[in-house]
């Protein structure tokens, strides 16, 4: 029965590391295999995850299942898929849960699918209905407009969750479990994908996603010459980053690895200036977790200033650069 | 080359949520008449790259397919008239906005119809949805290889297509041998092309091809995998305060000292 196998995260690693996501996975994994009295599994596909498995043993997981070869050192569709699929029919978990990241979201649905299983995508929380010990999966959709639970009919039941909206568990180095190493029977000669090279963004800086300080702009910025400003401004605080909303980043005003929603990057930073931005809402399903978010815009009724703390209404032109020469005055001061 | 381009009629993305109303007996948001439908936005890229490969190939054929339950035939032939060739749609009352396991079965079901397909193109997720599943439903139901979040493509040759993705911090570069599953991300070299005077006119010439999913031989409710137990609006609890000042430079400057005050900054 696959009941008794509890839950299987999926966890990500990148150059030696777990990544922010797995700790997530791993706490909201753990709060339901509690809910339901049965294990937390988590599988670490990469290369050199061997040497994490302690690491997630500590964030929550009662089992690791490592596949470790450098065939998977960088995410490949084609050889990730058949892993993954391998990992669940040797776990035969009762659910599956996996990020909604760049990789995450390519391997999810094509697993659920694989194992002829339904999937609710995106969520932002998740629990065990204790009524019928099925999983509940609350997701944004319609670009966040509204939101939905989902239940997924068949077993496993699958589901990624949006990084960031859940917090991160809390490593107890005290915790103990059990590490299985599994053959993953991925033949790479077989693959109908080959990799041939990655393109990373050259950035200076401090990446969007992990910026303390987030300075946007929309299609109210006008053009590139108008990002010149953003950028001198989020030059001013220690971790901070431009980015961008889908319509600046389509428009060419700025580059669309900036674009900030739910199709782009995630952010949560402390303090999100949305500067000319309308508010669209698959825009604020990208920034929703910042601490702080200011609004600049020249139209009052712009959505924006709905999901703001603090707002000015008038022309970015004239309110950022005193914005800017203030602030600077004050981190100094 | 054969093409099948999947596109979704969906209500206009840009109507506000205030136009929907909440069915609590079906679990479904309900626009209000005043809400046009629309292509769902992505789509149009998954249309844009299956053209792309047509202006280097005039022997590219594209087939438009689309699953659903009353398409407007003006939107749903704006692929058409983007310059694709035909269009097949699945229609039926059991076929409302359905489950990603139900859409990728009766995709998949069309292109077995159709025949001799060497790719299929689509955006690279719904913009009412939001669940980017169908894509690779349909490529795992098929066995072929998918790549998603695709922004560029070329023909290689050899039956095999080069294809620059988003990854993790930028962008990455694969190729993927035919016949193969992309989904589009709106991050293409440049934006989808408008309808041609001339794209116009062939599009009212084109007759679809209707099917249900009875049909394709389709069981819709064996298909099923996830159901809606709930749907709500979200509740906002943020209340805005607005900064003022005799100029919008005052306004700026009395901005930075309130974040301050609050220990924003």
């Amino acid at each position: 029965m696959a009941y008794e196998n509890g839950v299987l995260v999926y966890g990500e690693a990148k150059d030696g590391r777990l990544l922010s996501i797995t700790g997530e996975l791993l706490n909201v994994g753990r709060q339901l295999a509690d809910s339901l009295g049965q294990p937390l599994s988590a599988a670490l596909i990469g290369e050199g995850t061997a040497e994490l498995a302690q690491e997630a043993i500590a964030l929550g997981a009662d089992k690791v299942f490592v596949v470790d070869d450098a065939i998977f050192a960088e995410y490949l569709h084609d050889l990730h898929v058949p892993a993954a699929v391998n990992v669940a029919k040797e776990v035969d978990p009762y659910i599956i849960l996996a990020g909604q990241t760049a990789s995450g979201r390519d391997l999810a649905p094509h697993l659920a699918f694989h194992l002829d299983t339904g999937i609710a995508i995106d969520c932002t929380a998740l629990e065990i209905d204790s009524s019928t010990n099925r999983m509940r999966a609350t997701r944004p959709f319609s670009g966040g407009n509204f939101r939905q639970v989902i239940g997924v009919k068949t077993q496993p039941q699958m589901a990624t969750i949006r990084s960031k909206a859940i917090d991160g568990a809390a490593p107890d180095t005290s915790r103990t479990g059990e590490v299985v190493n599994v053959n993953h029977g991925v033949d790479a000669s077989q693959s109908r994908m080959k990799f041939i090279e990655s393109k990373p963004i050259e950035s200076e800086g401090v990446r969007l996603e992990d910026a303390d300080v987030v300075v946007s702009g929309g299609r109210g910025i006008g053009g590139p010459e108008g990002f010149e400003g953003l950028e001198d401004l989020a030059a001013i605080f220690d971790g901070g980053a431009v980015g961008g909303s889908r319509a600046a980043t389509d428009s060419g005003f700025t580059a669309p690895e900036r674009m900030v929603g739910i199709t782009g990057v995630i952010v949560a930073p402390n303090l999100y200036m949305a500067i000319g931005i309308s508010g669209a809402s698959q825009h604020l399903a990208g920034c929703g977790g910042a601490k702080t978010i200011v609004a600049i815009n020249t139209d009052e009724e712009a959505q924006i200033f709905g999901s703001s703390s603090f707002g000015v209404v008038g022309d970015y032109k004239q309110v950022v650069p005193a914005f800017a020469e203030e602030v600077k005055k004050l981190l100094q001061g | 080359m054969r093409i099948v381009t999947c596109v979704k009629q969906m209500p206009d993305p840009e109507s506000p949520a205030s136009l929907y109303s909440i069915d609590d007996v079906n679990k479904k948001v309900v626009p209000s008449s005043n809400v046009p439908p629309d292509v769902s936005d992505y789509d149009r890229y998954g249309v844009e790259a299956a053209l792309m490969l047509k202006d280097k190939d005039a022997d590219v054929h594209i087939s438009v397919v689309s699953l659903g339950i009353d398409h407007s035939l003006d939107v749903i032939k704006r692929p058409v008239a983007m310059g694709c060739d035909d269009l097949y749609l699945i229609q039926g009352e059991d076929l409302d906005d359905p489950d990603p396991s139900i859409t990728s079965h009766g995709l998949v079901a069309a292109v077995n119809q159709i025949g001799d397909v060497d790719l299929i193109t689509f955006g690279r997720q719904s913009g009412n949805r939001d669940q980017a599943s169908v894509g690779p439903g349909v490529a795992v139901i098929l066995g072929w290889p998918c790549v998603t979040n695709a922004v560029d493509l070329e023909d290689i040759g050899d039956g095999k297509l080069r294809v620059e993705r988003l990854s993790e911090g930028g962008t990455e570069i694969v190729e993927v041998n035919l016949p193969a599953v992309l989904t589009f991300s709106s991050e293409m070299p440049h934006q989808p092309r408008y309808a041609t005077m001339r794209g116009i006119m062939q599009a009212k010439r084109v007759e679809p091809t209707i099917w249900s999913a009875s049909d394709l031989g389709l069981d819709v409710a064996s298909l099923e995998k996830i159901e809606v137990l709930d749907v709500f609006f979200p509740t906002s609890t943020t209340e805005v305060e607005i900064i003022e000042g005799d100029s919008p430079a005052e306004a700026g400057r009395a901005l930075a000292q309130r974040l301050r005050e609050a220990r924003v900054i």
